[in-house]
């Protein structure tokens, strides 16, 4: 068998393996369709399906000059259906909790998160108070970071709010897999699902009207999300528009250029954060009720790694139900017992900065040198406020494929899951994910980061 | 320096006076922000010996603030314009009653302090005071002393005459350490050398900004330090005053430094870069109201000693070329 040549660790949990270390019967037929290619037909479709992969412009670019495919790593994550469903209706719960939690922040109700921690996040917008959005969402389009430990369940690491990214790859790491290498997948029933459909349906939701004009804004064609961008817009079938393409016209609405005239538009799925760089006036529109954005604007206030602390509590008070999934234990640095507690156990936490995203101003102790511990530990003390701590999870790992060594190795594996609420405050998550692999060295899986990306499937 | 002044309000209380203030400032922008985001502590806090009876605050472009209590209590307003706009104009009003803190409280030695787990905010280090780069300095000037009072006072007296108040001779991010190395600096930086010291001699002090209600009103800096019994006494090195006298001073905000009590905090988005251009206070030992038209005058109509003092006000220079910070 090829998993023969893995020298594995059985701890922290494989993934792929049961507790008594054997391969998980759902993995079974994956597995046996790998070893019938063997090492070199393995490879070689690994080099296929790169190739299909950069032909397709399947990238993340972390600089614009840099044209590269996403690395993935062919081999499935398969999540079974019972798996699933937890992880589901735990997500949808948490999603439902923070839009009332900021539709009570804006209308200046809510009591959960002290005002202090709300009113000085970086991306509260005092602007949007007493606003309310379309139909009373603000996030329509939901991404959560996950990941699984050793007993099987999974854990929140973080919420994304703000511009959430990533579906494409969750379906494209599942399109290009499946057309290369067609034997693996054919012994399952994956379950389907509909973006497309979902979307369009979220835009429609939103206004009332049966076929609203939608655009896509991106930040630019040079952007590290720019595949994404397209790839959404294309499948949607809306146009894809940069800032200069949207004006405000003198009926205060947003119109659109294009070569058969201008057009107004009811909804912008907004892929950037700063309105005013990008379209003039927009604000403005926006809090007029002229134009419907998804995400609404002021929703990363629940991107903050402090404001995390008191999700389970928004779940709590506005639905009146325990939350469904766990959270990373997590402590306020500016509690003078927490403090002490993370500082006399530094070496089994993480910190964050607040605001950071991608995988940027994450420190996981464990895996760095004793001179970052220093460092860190006075920044803890001189700016309390600006890191959150994390217990250190020991989350699941997964086999990946090493194309030119023709070897098996296990890395960390997160889980980002896609969840929406449209406008008739239906939610739904879309089966599976985007599963993110970390680099050799740690355990930070963020593809801004430098991680691979991972095909994930749901079965029947 | 001077103590019960003013009318009292009530009478009953003969050590109460009320004072009213005003307070302007004006950011210029080499070219148009669209995106300013600024915290404000520019209204005066609640404490034992200062009660606010009224504040208010107003900018131009107009703007929808928010007001809330930060961590440390101190009245803060978020003030966020989306609209594009090359200047920037703040306005603060209020009233308040002031009561002094005892003028001879008691001295007790060092070894004696016992403080709550609360006070070890105001003994570590922060951004911009490290205590163990001042302790040496701090220990040679106390001797061997061991009195709370005593060591404030030689603290606060040596900073007063070996620092030469010059404007301009530092920066918003001098540190402490930096102090005491040039020995020149504003109010700002006299506080925090002195802040640095006496954390490092075990005496638990924090940072206050507000106003200086002698003479003309200007912003001023100051610090607290903890009394076990009577609480934070004010103290203001840039004046040579060990135990400075409350009436004199309104206080906005405290906190660990400047950057946890400045009056203004922010970032602006834009291709230029911005400057203060003029800011200007005054306090009137009166319950008397003032309104934004006076406040709106001082930056509009300045006297002249305060154009002079503009001088030496240097612009924000711009860190990066969209994002500033103010």
């Amino acid at each position: 068998m090829l998993l023969d040549s893995l020298d594995f660790n059985p701890n922290p949990v494989s993934e792929y393996l049961a507790r008594d270390g054997e391969l998980r019967p759902v993995y079974n037929h994956a597995m046996a369709a790998l070893d019938a290619l063997g090492a070199d037909g393995v490879a070689q479709r690994w080099r296929q399906a790169n190739r299909q992969a950069a032909l397709d412009a399947f990238c993340f670019p972390l600089d614009p000059k840099d044209f590269r495919p996403v690395p993935t790593d062919w081999i499935p994550r398969i999540v079974e259906r019972r798996e699933w469903d937890i992880v589901s209706a735990g997500v949808q719960q948490r999603l439902k909790a923070l839009n009332l939690f900021l539709l009570n922040l804006y209308a200046r109700e809510q009591s959960v998160v002290p005002d202090e921690v709300v009113y000085s996040c970086q991306f509260f917008y005092p602007e949007y108070l007493g606003f309310r959005p379309a139909k009373d969402v603000f996030v329509h389009i939901y991404g959560i970071d996950l990941v699984q430990v050793q007993d099987g369940r999974y854990v929140v690491l973080e919420d994304n709010l703000r511009i959430p990214s990533g579906i494409a790859y969750q379906l494209k790491s599942v399109e290009i897999g499946k057309s290369v290498m067609p034997e693996l997948s054919q012994n399952y029933d994956i379950i389907p699902y509909d973006i497309r459909g979902a979307y369009l349906d979220l835009f429609a939701s939103l206004c009332d009207k049966p076929s609203p004009v939608c655009a896509l804004l991106t930040d630019s064609k040079f952007g590290s999300a720019f595949f994404e961008h397209r790839y959404l817009a294309e499948l949607l079938g809306i146009p894809l528009v940069e800032g200069s393409d949207l004006y405000i016209g003198y009926d205060g609405g947003v119109h659109m250029k294009t070569l058969d005239g201008d057009i107004p538009v009811d909804v912008i799925y907004r892929r950037v954060e700063d309105l005013e760089i990008f379209v003039p006036g927009l604000t403005d529109a926006y809090l007029n009720g002229k134009v419907v954005l998804v995400n609404g604007m002021g929703t990363s206030v629940a991107d903050d790694k402090l404001v995390f602390l008191w999700v389970p509590e928004m779940i709590r008070e506005y639905l009146g139900e325990e939350p469904i999934l766990d959270q990373a234990v997590s402590y306020d640095l500016a509690d003078a017992d927490s403090r002490r507690y993370v500082l006399e156990n530094l070496r089994s936490m993480v910190l964050k900065t607040r605001q950071g995203y991608g995988g940027l101003g994450t420190y996981i102790l464990t895996d760095l040198g004793g001179n970052y511990h220093a460092q860190l530990r006075r920044q803890v003390i001189e700016n309390p406020r600006g890191l959150i701590a994390q217990d250190t999870i020991d989350f699941s790992k997964h086999i990946v494929f090493d194309e030119p060594s023709g070897k098996f190795a296990e890395r960390y594996i997160d889980l980002r899951v896609y969840a929406l609420q449209n406008g008739r405050g239906e939610t739904t998550a879309f089966p599976g994910g985007l599963t993110r692999v970390s680099r050799p060295d740690n355990r930070v899986t963020n593809n801004s980061s430098g991680g691979l990306c991972k095909p994930t499937w749901v079965v029947r | 320096m001077q103590t019960n002044m003013g009318s009292s309000l009530d009478g009953a209380d003969g050590d109460a006076s009320s004072a009213s203030y005003a307070y302007a400032a004006r950011y210029l922008y080499s070219d148009t922000v669209v995106m300013n985001d600024n915290f404000l502590r520019l209204s005066a806090c609640q404490d034992a010996f200062q009660t606010p009876l009224s504040s208010s605050i107003a900018t131009t472009p107009a703007a929808r603030l928010i007001q809330y209590n930060d961590r440390l209590g101190n009245p803060t307003h978020r003030l966020r314009l989306t609209s594009p706009h090359n200047q920037l104009v703040i306005l603060a009003i209020g009233s308040v009653r002031l009561r002094n803190a005892p003028a001879a409280p008691d001295d007790i030695p060092i070894s004696a302090l016992a403080y709550d787990a609360s006070c070890e905010d105001y003994l570590t280090p922060t951004p911009m005071v490290a205590p163990e780069r001042v302790a040496h300095a701090a220990r040679q000037i106390v001797g061997a002393s061991q009195s709370l009072l005593h060591s404030v006072k030689s603290v606060v007296d040596w900073v007063y005459s070996n620092v030469t108040y010059i404007r301009g001779s530092t920066t918003v991010a001098t540190t402490a350490e930096q102090v005491l190395a040039s020995r020149q600096g504003v109010c700002q930086d006299m506080t925090h050398l002195s802040l640095g010291m006496l954390r490092a001699l075990g005496i638990p002090a924090r940072y206050c900004s507000g106003l200086l209600s002698t003479d003309i009103g200007e912003t001023h800096a100051w610090l607290e330090f903890l009394h076990p019994q009577l609480g934070w006494l004010p103290s203001d090195p840039t004046r040579g005053l060990h135990i400075a006298s409350n009436a004199d001073l309104i206080k906005f905000a405290v906190g660990r430094d400047y950057t946890q009590a400045s009056p203004i905090e922010g970032t602006f988005v834009s291709m230029g870069s911005g400057w203060l251009d003029i800011t200007a206070a005054q306090v009137i030992r009166s319950p008397q109201p003032v309104s934004f038209d006076d406040a709106l005058n001082l930056i509009e109509n300045p006297p002249a000693h305060m154009l002079q003092q503009q001088q030496g006000i240097a612009p924000i220079e711009p860190y990066e070329q969209a994002v500033n910070r103010q």
